[in-house]
């Protein structure tokens, strides 16, 4: 009788301790696919930060000491470059400056300036990753038109 | 016999209990780690933000001083966009006081000063000065966009300033 009775708690026990343990290993392997899956993810929110950067600075410095700014349709002319978005990427004289994995969905300019002297642009690109759609972000950037002159007798 | 038989097996389930408390705090401990890296990475994105917006603040300051040098006097300003004066098509223009609620947290505003400099004939004649002592130079005014926002409790503020020439 005892005997018995002892078998049954042995794998009682061994059966709560199965369970407990195929419930941890689940929760403990969602949880490190869901690590995964966010660095993945991570590196494409980095990559998309990568490409505002680049895009930050290739206008920023462009427009602020541009000669000659004309607006463009599809993007802008600086001192004779132009920059158009084709096909989903930007590109700068025919081109591509944003990567292959970036899709420029917006790519709008509009300069709030009064004087076509000392133009005010104000740029906004809408970009999302190409693979994981959900991974998206966007740039605003307003650059100012320096003019500059130098001292000096024929200054 | 069979009493060391029923202690053994109760054992095996306590050891087994135990290494699954084990696990569970490791995992824990490894995940506080993860948000606390996540949360400094959060605060880093404010800051670049926060500095774009200041930037902002200059840009537009530099524009509007340059198409209107004596539009706006000393004081302080924010930027907006207006459609009331080009049929539509917006142009900036500096409102008065403070803007608040920028991207949900940021207070901005821009700060136009006269520029006083050192006055002809004394040392280092022509350098910037305080305006007490200082002759007032009309083909320069001095922006300052400035930014500030709360985060996690601390109060931060970050400015730049630029030194516009009329030409």
């Amino acid at each position: 009788m005892k005997k018995k009775v002892s078998g049954g708690m042995t794998m009682i026990e061994m059966l709560i301790v199965l369970t407990i343990s195929v419930v941890v290993f689940w929760v403990s392997t969602s949880m490190v696919t869901g690590l995964f899956y966010s660095d993945e993810r991570s590196k494409q929110e980095q990559l998309l930060d990568r490409a505002k950067d680049q895009l930050e600075q290739e206008f920023g410095e462009r427009v602020r000491w541009a000669k000659e700014i004309e607006d463009r349709e599809d993007g802008v002319k600086l001192d004779g470059v132009n920059y158009q978005l084709r096909g989903g990427r930007i590109m700068k004289e025919g081109k591509a400056i944003t990567p292959d994995r970036v899709v420029v969905e917006a790519f709008e300019i509009e300069n709030l300036s009064t004087d076509s002297h000392y133009q005010s642009l104000e740029i906004k690109v809408e970009m999302r990753d190409k693979m994981i759609s959900s991974v998206h972000d966007s740039m605003r950037m307003v650059v100012s038109q320096r003019k500059t002159a130098i001292g000096g007798e024929n200054g | 016999m069979r009493d060391k038989i029923r202690n053994q097996r109760g054992y095996l389930a306590v050891e087994a209990m135990m290494a699954v408390v084990i696990f569970v705090v490791m995992v824990i401990g490894l995940f506080s780690a993860v948000g606390f890296l996540a949360t400094r990475a959060r605060g880093a994105g404010s800051d670049t933000e926060a500095g774009l917006i200041m930037q902002e603040g200059i840009e537009v300051g530099y524009n509007i001083l340059m198409t209107g040098w004596m539009r706006f006097g000393e004081g302080e300003y924010f930027p907006a966009r207006s459609t009331v004066e080009r049929g539509g098509k917006g142009e900036w223009v500096l409102l008065p006081g403070k803007e608040n609620g920028v991207k949900a947290k940021y207070a901005r505003w821009i700060e136009i000063e006269r520029v006083c400099r050192i006055p002809v004939g004394e040392e280092q004649a022509g350098e910037r000065t305080n305006c007490l002592g200082g002759e007032i130079d009309l083909n320069s005014r001095l922006i300052r966009s400035v930014v500030e926002w709360e985060e996690e409790g601390e109060w931060k503020r970050i400015e730049e300033e630029l030194v516009v020439a009329k030409i």
